[in-house]
């Protein structure tokens, strides 16, 4: 007999699962909403999981609040598509917020650095926040002679920025210094070395952009 | 199956006193009209900078603001630095 929840309701033992059941065509007692159908709670009603109150979904009228420890499990991630939108860390205020992160690759280019042979640039960078991270490496098979202050130096970075220090590391160097980046300029200059043939010299900025 | 790479400039910021142009350019592959995957590379035009192998937006854009007078106060910034 199917049972109406104006029926069932009138049976002390009926359930609510019970009555959840009426309309249900896989005959289990899940709560199944159909497309377009919703569950509405009111302001600071709660969704709550677990036995120990382990997560919870609720709104306290202006915000959505999920509340507990979150394992994303699987192959699950983090989606935040609105630009403007981010990540609060240790805080609420705007100096806690992460709202950029990006991983990408950029074509250097390069003047002044003797290089012979086979020659090969490339460029990668990764921006967090306002600092970007950038790497330009360029190999010859012939070897490579960059003069610091002589006009050697990449060019075409990928970000515009403040001043920043850069590191480089080149392999069978003679010697190495540090170099400078310019406010407003967009090369960055190498230091002074002097290589043998089949050489990779790798720079790494910090930039604040 | 159908597999398509395309490239669109998907991000064009303005940025510092010289109004550099920093353009991200997306590298989106698609399987059967579904994005499977999108990696970005970037580049800078600077003031001055030959724009004729860039994307229309950022031609137009750069052909508002890189003035004669931005171009000049930049070349002597460069200069001076």
């Amino acid at each position: 007999m199917l049972k109406t929840v104006s029926t069932q309701l009138a049976l002390a033992s009926d359930t609510l699962s019970e009555i959840l059941a009426n309309g249900n065509t896989s005959g289990g007692t899940d709560l199944a909403i159909s497309t377009g159908d919703d569950i509405t709670l009111a302001d600071n009603s709660k969704v709550i999981f677990g036995a120990g109150s382990d997560l919870s979904i609720s709104s306290d009228g202006a915000t959505g609040q999920l509340t507990g420890n979150i394992n994303v499990t699987g192959a699950g991630t983090f989606t935040s598509t609105v630009a403007s939108a981010g990540v609060y860390l240790g805080g609420v205020v705007a100096a806690n917020l992460l709202d950029d992160y990006e991983e990408g690759t950029w074509v250097p280019t390069h003047s002044g650095m003797n290089a012979t042979g086979t020659v090969t640039v490339s460029g990668t960078y990764t921006k967090v926040g306002r600092k970007a991270f950038i790497t330009a490496k360029i190999s010859a098979t012939g070897g490579l002679s960059p003069v610091y202050n002589g006009g050697s130096r990449f060019q075409s970075l990928p970000f515009t920025g403040g001043t920043c220090v850069a590191n480089w590391c080149v392999e069978n160097a003679v010697t190495a210094a540090a170099s400078t980046f310019s406010d407003g300029s967009s090369n960055i200059y190498a230091p002074t070395v002097t290589v043998g043939a089949d050489v990779t010299l790798t720079m790494n900025m910090t930039l604040e952009v | 199956m159908a597999l398509i790479e395309k490239q669109a400039v998907d991000k064009i910021e303005i940025v510092s006193e010289f109004k550099h142009v920093q353009v991200r350019t997306a590298t989106i592959i698609e399987r059967d009209g579904v994005e499977i995957s999108r990696s970005f590379s970037r580049s800078v035009v600077n003031p001055g900078q030959d724009t004729s192998g860039q994307d229309a937006d950022v031609q137009a854009i750069c052909a508002i603001l890189h003035t004669e007078e931005l171009v000049a106060a930049y070349q002597a910034h460069v200069t001076a630095s």
